[in-house]
């Protein structure tokens, strides 16, 4: 038998071969002196290791712990959260799964991919990227709903790698005049619905992500592209994302209503968020991998980043959660306009960016309502 | 087939496919989402979360402000639901990794090491006390090592420590089991040459 891995030697000492292999291991360091020594000296090391992070051991407090209390104090703390959701909280939820992780694996990949080996981390200046125009892109998201393994690995690298710097809820308030003040913006609403309009300011939100290069490794091998190495300079870097405060207007039964009875306008509108990266990203060869990702063929991909400024576009991906979507001009501009495949819910949905505002409109009408109701905003 | 439920693109439509669900009806606690059971995973594993974190923080206010982080973060995982199969395994890894950072944050706040390499330990003390506050350093020491390691190295050890399996190594940390022997003879390597560069080998253990 051949002298014993270093694994193997560990895993022995450790208990955790099989009883078999275990066997295996026992024959053959009765007769290996090589083997024998190799396992003392792993043995010695783990021993002084072990005996020092025993001594944290003795720092377990006497204090009392008294989790009906702790749970009674987490709650007071949290209370507003079980009120109301907050955008960001949404946006991390379980149904946007898919989108969100895609996104987020396109975004670290974006700015990962650019950055070249072996320059200064420090002299880079944050480049900074705002929407000012909406850009379709298909998405085909079933390869990764049934990639478990990677849904975990990305769910687990959020978890852990995401920093919530600000999370503001949101607040109802009852004049379109208050909303605006609020929200720092003027605030626009559609002609020719009733009254009995509801607003909700949605808070602020800043978080910022630091880039965990060999995770994101792992990611990459697990999505099928182990052939995208990431330059090892970018461990450790930082992207931070600004969500500044919108506003929701809604109009009719938005709560509680039945698929039969959908009424229900909603429009939001709300200054770009900011994302900050480091300057001297390549973004176009990024995005064009981003886009291979999400299905595209390499030749597609290059086609579609060369009619696109990554620095101002914010890619909407079209998932099968839409039936179809066109090229509308609506509100002097042009923008996108969605059929949901979902015939529950809103029958269209139009999204467009206006002086630095991105405006998503839904409504239970079609698409003519739709931009008709866009067209008619003040 | 089981229908799936679409992937949303607008927080708007996905405010009118789920009129007035309240976050608390959300919660993620396994494979529950009730908030009734996101209580009884809180109460099930506040003590061990608070202990995981003191061994590691060695303070115990602190260490339940971070067991508080933990079980928010647990309270807001509104990832996939499946990915936490393991309730428990996910808050002591969670736990390790937040405690871990903090232990990194001060470091680079307090220059953790240089202070602990040079604390002078008063002749004139008493001899429990003496023991007391060099039985402190020490583990004062092993926080000054831990937070200077790569984090996953550390946690790899606090985790081995607490007596987890490879199975359950693997499992918390998104690991091949084929290589948990050699990651942990790296990490103690690493801990050992890191510990012996702050305070000689004269420390008998």
């Amino acid at each position: 038998m051949n002298c014993l891995s270093e694994s193997a030697l560990r895993a022995y000492h450790d208990g955790e071969l099989t009883r078999a292999s275990s066997a295996e291991a026992e024959a053959h360091l009765s007769v290996c002196t090589r083997c024998r020594e190799q396992l003392k000296r792993i043995s010695e090391t783990a021993g002084r290791v072990q005996r020092r992070l025993d001594l944290l051991d003795a720092s377990d407090s006497r204090a009392p712990i008294d989790p009906h209390a702790a749970l009674a104090s987490f709650r007071a703390q949290h209370r507003d959260d079980e009120e109301r959701a907050s955008i960001l909280q949404r946006l991390l939820e379980r149904r946007w799964r898919p989108a969100w992780a895609l996104g987020a694996l396109g975004a670290i990949l974006l700015v990962s991919l650019a950055f070249p080996v072996g320059r200064g981390l420090a002299q880079r200046i944050l480049a900074t990227l705002r929407v000012e125009r909406v850009q379709p892109v298909r998405f085909d998201t079933t390869s990764f709903d049934e990639n478990r393994p990677l849904q975990r690995m990305l769910s687990q690298l959020i978890s852990d790698k995401v920093v919530i710097i600000t999370d503001e809820k949101s607040q109802k308030v009852a004049t379109l005049a208050e909303a605006s003040r609020l929200a720092g913006f003027h605030v626009r609403v559609p002609h020719g619905l009733p009254d009995t309009s509801q607003f909700n300011v949605e808070g602020q939100h800043a978080f910022r992500t630091t880039i965990d290069r060999a995770r994101l490794q792992d990611i990459l091998d697990q999505s099928g592209r182990p052939d995208l190495l990431l330059p090892a300079t970018i461990d450790g870097e930082t992207i931070s994302f600004q969500v500044p405060r919108g506003v929701r207007v809604q109009y009719g039964e938005c709560a509680g209503h039945s698929p039969q009875t959908f009424n229900c306008t909603m429009l939001v509108e709300a200054p770009s968020p900011i994302v900050n990266v480091p300057a001297d990203l390549n973004l176009e060869q990024l995005a064009e991998i981003g886009l291979q990702l999400a299905g595209m063929s390499a030749v597609q991909a290059r086609e579609f980043c060369q009619t696109v400024d990554w620095k101002s576009t914010l890619v909407l991906p079209i998932t099968p959660a839409v039936r179809s979507y066109e090229p509308v001009t609506v509100d002097g501009v042009q923008g996108t306009l969605m059929t949901p495949a979902d015939r529950r819910g809103p029958g269209s949905v139009v999204i467009w960016v206006k002086d630095g505002i991105i405006y998503c409109l839904a409504g239970p009408g079609g698409s003519s309502d739709a931009i008709a109701l866009a067209d008619s905003l003040d | 087939m089981k229908a799936r439920r679409p992937a949303l693109l607008q927080n708007v439509l996905e405010e009118v496919h789920a009129p007035g669900l309240k976050a608390s009806e959300r919660i993620v606690t396994g494979k529950n989402t009730s908030r009734e059971c996101f209580e009884q995973v809180f109460l099930a594993n506040y003590a061990r979360v608070v202990r995981v974190l003191c061994r590691i923080v060695g303070d115990h206010a602190r260490a339940e402000d971070l067991a508080n982080e933990v079980f928010l973060k647990l309270y807001r995982q509104l990832m996939p639901t499946q990915a936490v199969d393991n309730v428990p395994g996910w808050l002591h890894r969670t736990a390790t990794n937040l405690g871990i950072d903090a232990l990194r944050a001060s470091a680079r706040r307090y220059h953790y090491e240089e202070a602990a390499a040079r604390e002078q330990i008063q002749e004139s003390v008493a001899e429990s006390a003496l023991d007391h506050s060099l039985r402190l350093e020490t583990q004062e020491r092993v926080r000054a090592v831990l937070a200077a390691l790569k984090p996953v190295q550390a946690q790899l050890l606090l985790l081995r420590a607490s007596g987890h399996s490879y199975k359950e190594l693997a499992e918390m940390l998104d690991l091949e089991i084929g290589t948990i022997g050699t990651r942990l003879i790296r990490a103690e390597a690493a801990f050992e040459e890191r510990y012996i560069r702050l305070y000689g080998r004269g420390e008998k253990l």
